[in-house]
């Protein structure tokens, strides 16, 4: 009978949140900024754009391709804000899938930060030497 | 959900406009879904900071980086375009990625080995119809999509009927739509001083013969102009080089004898040269001599002699060419009616066909009917690879749906189902190939003489390149379809219900039945075009020849260098003295043509009118001067009258028998034949002694026309050759070493190129029809087999399939007698249905084989009933096994089994 270790696509190994990591840069921004609360795609734009200290600019249409991904991966989830004014504005909440997502990637990049810091302090004292 | 209304875009800054129409170059669905918020979003950012810079930067981003986005967008919506819409998980990460083919490629293998009987019989199946289709196309490919192997082929013509003479290739010439013509004639020689003497087929051609079939030498020469003066040189052909001469270069430049006189070799011809085979006799020439233009009869417009071959000009066609050739027919026919125009006043025409008509033309219609056939085969092993197909889709819904379950859409479902389906088929590819290339060497073994250009038909590139495309759309049509219908279903209803119970439901059932019985009707037809021709040739052997075929032995006798009938007899008759003397023979006698000498409509040799003196003939006799023993070594029945003793064939009038339908046609009935006397043109008058039975002197398969016997002595020509022929008594297998010896001890020189039973000779003139029946009945019975095959499988297969639901009913009190019925007549069903279109088509069929018939009609209702009962008789076996399986469930096992 078919074990679904037979099964080599990509799809199959999507099930491990490792094999989704590393994030790209923007991802994690995005990721992150969510995670202090729901946003609308200009919010969006704004906290990015401070949070990175301007090293990431976003434009709306890259910005709703990846909002887009993010909600089909399950990452994030579309709520409609209907506190503000007349003109509804549609907002993005992070899911706990999100949450695992960047936990993961925050963890992964301590990991990788961990391993190379003694390195550099070992060599920031050899030098001082 | 409402959207931002439209009103609030009036008055919008006009960055914010152009933003708003750039985005219409996203993918609607894209658009659709988050447009308005871009516009907006992007409408927010160029409101929150006013500075130029700020600004700047703004446009620059959101502007600069859409051509990008926008091809993005377009290349999922491509690629997912469904799943974008639906909203359903996909793909995300676009591009052809080479990994993920070899992936591809990795997974369908390894899932093929999973189930070798499945791939096996697939790949089997695929390569038995691709290879049969294959091998009959490629001789029809060579034979007529294939140019001719010579320069211009496509603009070289033939005058038809029959040859003709010197001064009429001279009317040809003043045809302004033909820019050349080429002309040879055949005749036999011997060569002697080379070894044992030998019988040889030389060609005699006209000047320009081998530039305009594009020849060249492998050594020496070929004919140059000044060699038609005295015609005293011969070229060689390459395969006679190496026979007599084992390719010795020196004999170029010797002189060889031919039929006595000294010739010079001037040179081989090139091995890659083809002969052209309507223009040459037989099957190849061996020597090829200029035409020798001081032969008395050059200028004799009776003499017809010539093969006549012409080269379109550049810009001129066929019809251009008939035009011409019709107003040549009408001007001759004018100025010698005596030789162009019929009894009747009809003129004699010139039909002009291509070249490539006129060398394969007669065999288009066997091998258009075998490509039939093969079609056929190639159907039902395509309905089997259906079957098979379906039923590994089912088998597989579970593992299907639990990788859908895992992630994968189906568009990654369908690839790996896909590459499996073009896995199958470059597997059965190279199996097809492999059998074209065992079916070709088998159908040209089988039959040399039927085909022509037979040397020719090799398997190439492009044949490889048809199996493969022939397969691919097998395999993609009969085999992925069928799978993806099945994949397509019942994904999450197998996934519920354990991957148990799955049969593909109603459609995939009725599939299955209406592949039965288009595999039924398909095979019907084959199997009954088998039975005709099978009882055609049977009918063919069975059939009275009217001549003895038992123990006599024949050998063609070309003897050469005599002007005069008496002389030239005296020396046969020598011969035939020694041979009737050799132990064991009986009795020897010769004549010009023996019976069945020249079958398939070649008519051999001396036809002229007779009739009652003093009245003309309206139709001609073949005319067969014999002499010895003739009428006790073939012993034909006499019906009035008796034979003319040896002594009384020198009598005056010469004593002749005519055969029963010129008796009738002349005197109203053979007994009033007898005593009376008739005259032959050119051959004077003639007693008739006797009347003899209708025989098969042309071939088994045709009647032999008027004909009469008469002595030899009253033949008033030489003929190039006779035939003798001795009935042995006894053991008779070194009759063909006695006989030569014979020969050779009165004419040392003379050779005996073939001695043949009458049994050989009646084996190859059936050999058409035993080549077709052979054929059609091993294609009836592998269609037959695979029908079986198919609905015993499918069958089984159910049955499999519900076995649980059988152990339910036998345990529910079910007999296993009315289990068994159900079985048997799910098998039995869709096998009657397809025995009645079968029927019907079969009927069709039998009309398209209806000239190659002999004794049984086309729609022959006994070999119909015999066809069908044999196929629901399959039909009821391959059913009954499966049945029977049904019948032994134990239902305690299958359902302790759940």
């Amino acid at each position: 009978m078919y074990t679904s270790s037979d099964y080599e696509s990509p799809d199959v190994y999507a099930m491990d949140i490792n094999d989704l990591l590393p994030l790209a840069p923007r991802d994690l921004l995005i990721l992150s900024v969510l995670s202090q609360g729901p946003l609308h795609g200009y919010g969006i734009v704004r906290a990015v754009t401070e949070r990175s200290d301007s090293g990431v600019l976003l434009d709306p249409a890259n910005l709703y391709r990846v909002l887009r991904r993010m909600t089909r991966d399950g990452w994030i989830v579309e709520t409609e804000d209907e506190s503000e004014d007349a003109a509804r504005r549609r907002t993005y909440a992070i899911t706990r899938t999100g949450q695992s997502v960047l936990r993961a990637e925050v963890s992964r990049l301590e990991r990788l930060l961990g391993t190379v810091r003694p390195a550099l302090a070992n060599g920031g004292r050899r030098r001082s030497k | 959900v409402s959207r931002t209304p439209s009103s609030g875009r009036r008055g919008e800054p006009v960055a914010v406009h152009a933003y708003r129409v750039i985005l219409a170059l996203l993918p609607k669905p894209v658009r659709d879904r988050d447009g308005e918020e871009m516009a907006s979003t992007f409408s927010a950012m160029w409101a929150a900071d006013a500075s130029l810079p700020a600004r700047l930067g703004c446009l620059a981003r959101s502007f600069g980086r859409m051509p990008g986005v926008v091809a993005a967008e377009w290349w999922d919506h491509w690629r997912h375009h469904r799943y974008h819409a639906r909203g359903v998980r996909g793909y995300e990460r676009g591009g052809v990625d080479m990994n993920a083919i070899v992936r591809g490629v990795r997974v369908g293998l390894r899932s093929l080995s999973r189930t070798p009987s499945f791939t096996c019989s697939t790949v089997l199946l695929l390569g038995l119809g691709v290879g049969a289709v294959t091998t009959i196309f490629t001789v029809a490919d060579h034979l007529f999509l294939r140019p001719l192997p010579y320069p211009h082929a496509d603009r070289l013509v033939r005058v038809q009927n029959g040859s003709h003479s010197f001064p009429s290739l001279r009317d040809f010439q003043s045809m302004p739509s033909v820019e050349a013509w080429v002309a040879s004639s055949t005749e036999e020689v011997s060569l002697t001083g080379e070894g044992d003497p030998v019988r040889l087929l030389q060609a005699r051609v006209t000047e320009d013969f081998f530039s305009f079939f594009g020849a060249g030498p492998d050594v020496g020469r070929l004919l140059l102009p000044e060699d038609f003066g005295a015609a005293d040189v011969v070229v060689l052909s390459f395969g006679t080089w190496e026979r007599l001469w084992g390719r010795d270069p020196r004999v170029v430049g010797r002189t060889i004898r031919i039929d006595g006189a000294p010739v010079l070799v001037a040179g081989v011809l090139d091995a890659a040269f083809t002969q052209p085979e309507v223009m040459v006799d037989g099957v190849a020439a061996d020597l090829w001599r200029p035409v020798d233009r001081s032969h008395p009869m050059i200028e004799d417009r009776g003499w017809h002699t010539l093969a006549v071959a012409g080269r379109l000009a550049p810009e001129a066609t066929i019809e251009d060419a008939a035009r011409d050739a019709a107003v040549v027919a009408e001007r001759r026919a004018r100025d010698v009616p005596d030789q162009y125009t019929r009894r009747d006043g009809s003129i004699v025409e010139l039909p002009i066909v291509s070249l490539q008509e006129a060398t394969v033309g007669g065999a288009r219609e066997g091998l258009n009917l075998l490509l039939g056939a093969v079609t056929l085969l190639l159907l039902v092993a395509c309905a089997n690879v259906a079957h098979l197909s379906m039923a590994r889709g089912l088998a597989r819904t579970r593992e299907l749906a639990v990788r859908r379950a895992l992630g994968a859409g189906t568009p990654a479902l369908a690839g790996q189902l896909f590459t499996e389906s073009l896995l199958v088929a470059a597997a059965g590819t190279l199996v097809g190939v492999g059998m074209a290339s065992l079916g070709l060497r088998a159908l040209l073994a089988l039959s040399p003489q039927a085909l022509p250009r037979a040397e020719a038909v090799t398997l190439d590139a492009r044949v490889l390149l048809f199996a493969a495309a022939l397969s691919a759309l097998t395999a993609l049509v009969f085999g992925l379809l069928p799978s993806l219908r099945v994949a397509g279903k019942g994904v999450l209803s197998a996934l519920r219900s354990g991957g148990r119970g799955a049969t593909g439901g109603r459609v995939a059932s009725s599939l299955r039945a209406a592949l039965v019985t288009g595999e039924v009707s398909l095979s019907l037809v084959l199997v009954f075009s088998a039975g005709l021709l099978l009882r055609s040739f049977a009918g063919l052997q069975d059939e009275p020849l009217g001549f003895r075929v038992e123990d006599v032995w024949t050998m063609p006798l070309g003897l050469t260098g005599e002007d005069e009938v008496g002389p030239w007899m005296e020396r046969l008759e020598r011969l035939r003295e020694a041979v009737a003397e050799t132990p064991g023979v009986r009795s020897a006698a010769y004549g010009l043509s023996i019976p069945l000498e020249h079958t398939g409509g070649n008519r051999c040799c001396w036809r002229t009118g007779v009739a009652r003196p003093g009245e003309e003939s309206d139709q001609p006799t073949y005319m067969h001067p014999v002499a010895g023993d003739w009428f006790d070594v073939f012993e034909p029945r006499v019906l009035a009258g008796r034979m003319w003793s040896r002594e009384a064939a020198r009598a005056e009038p010469s004593p002749a028998l005519l055969n029963e339908s010129l008796a009738v046609a002349l005197f109203g009935s053979a007994e009033g034949a007898v005593d009376r006397e008739v005259e032959a043109g050119g051959a004077g008058g003639f007693r008739v002694v006797g009347v003899v039975a209708e025989d098969r002197h042309y071939g088994a398969d045709a009647t032999h026309g008027w004909a009469m016997y008469i002595p030899m002595e009253a033949m008033p020509f030489v003929p190039g050759s006779a035939h003798l022929a001795v009935r042995v008594e006894g053991a008779s297998d070194d009759a063909p070493e006695r006989l030569r010896e014979a020969v050779w001890s009165v004419e040392p020189d003379l050779p005996v190129p073939l001695v043949r039973s009458m049994e050989q000779w009646a084996s190859v003139a059936t050999a058409g029809t035993r080549f077709e029946s052979i054929l059609f009945t091993a294609f009836g019975a592998v269609a037959l087999l695979l029908a079986a095959g198919g609905l015993y499988g499918t069958l089984l297969y159910v049955v499999g399939l519900e076995r649980r639901d059988m152990g339910i009913r036998l345990a529910l009190g079910a007999k296993r007698r009315s289990l068994e019925a159900r079985v048997l007549a799910r098998g039995l069903r869709p096998a009657m249905l397809g025995a009645v279109f079968g029927a019907a088509a079969a009927w069709g069929a039998g009309r398209l084989l209806q000239n190659r018939l002999f004794g049984v009609e086309a729609d022959d209702p006994s070999t119909l009933a015999l066809a069908v009962t044999v196929l629901l008789a399959t039909a009821a076996l391959a059913s009954w096994l499966p049945a029977r399986r049904a019948g032994a469930i134990d239902p305690i096992e299958t359902l302790r089994e759940e």
